[in-house]
């Protein structure tokens, strides 16, 4: 393949890949009235703090602590959008609620209750540390492993 | 005179957020959102106590509780 025809390709895949995450996000919020989606906008930026508003703000992305002191890092929202450097995370919020609520409905619970969290979490991960913490969370709330 | 309603459910919703606002010394008040905070749970919502930072899961309502955010259960993605 010439480095052309190669850079018109990785081009196109590039684009491709954003128009997916766009489409996702579009039908996530699909049937939401806008005045929800901006109503729940708000009560979000409300909810950071002045550092995650402004990574929020500048890069469609903010840092948490969990409660047990781990830092998640919570992307725009979508399948897998919470990541530590090692693992990514998918936990869904149920309902047609604006995606916004979803965000924070996340970053409420990594706060407040880590072990939760994973417990809920699909994780993808190569670390071993992680399948060990996942395991233990959800030993701690059994009622859950159904759900994951 | 008008009750003070320093206290605030939110739920999340369709809306955005539906917000109950009550003066915690309000008996009536504080009973009617506890039974609708009850409701909430026994549907599967999840409540947030954000009075403080970080916040805290509750699953029984605290009148002392300045700032309630209930959320729509989690799931596995």
């Amino acid at each position: 393949m010439s480095p052309e025809l190669a850079r018109v390709f990785v081009l196109f895949a590039t684009s491709l890949f954003a128009a997916l995450v766009i489409l996702a996000a579009l039908r996530e919020d699909a049937g939401v009235p806008r005045a929800a989606r901006r109503r729940a906008r708000g009560l979000f930026l409300a909810k950071l703090d002045r550092t995650q508003r402004l990574s929020w703000l500048v890069r469609r992305r903010f840092e948490v602590r969990g409660s047990c002191g781990r830092r998640y890092t919570i992307a725009a929202y979508r399948p897998f959008n919470i990541s530590t450097a090692d693992a990514v995370f998918c936990v869904q919020v149920n309902g047609r609620i604006p995606v916004y609520d979803k965000l924070l409905a996340q970053k409420l619970l990594i706060e407040a209750d880590e072990t939760l969290f994973l417990a809920h979490a699909n994780m993808r991960t190569h670390s071993r540390s992680w399948e060990s913490l996942v395991a233990a969370a959800r030993s701690r709330h059994p009622t859950l492993s159904a759900l994951t | 005179m008008e009750p003070v309603k320093t206290h605030l459910l939110r739920i999340l919703d369709r809306t955005g957020d539906t917000r109950v606002s009550y003066d915690p010394a309000d008996a009536d008040a504080v009973r009617d959102v506890e039974t609708r905070f009850a409701r909430l749970m026994s549907d599967s919502f999840i409540a947030f106590d954000v009075s403080t930072q970080p916040g805290r899961i509750i699953t029984r309502f605290d009148p002392q509780a300045t700032e309630i955010i209930v959320s729509p259960r989690f799931a596995g993605g």
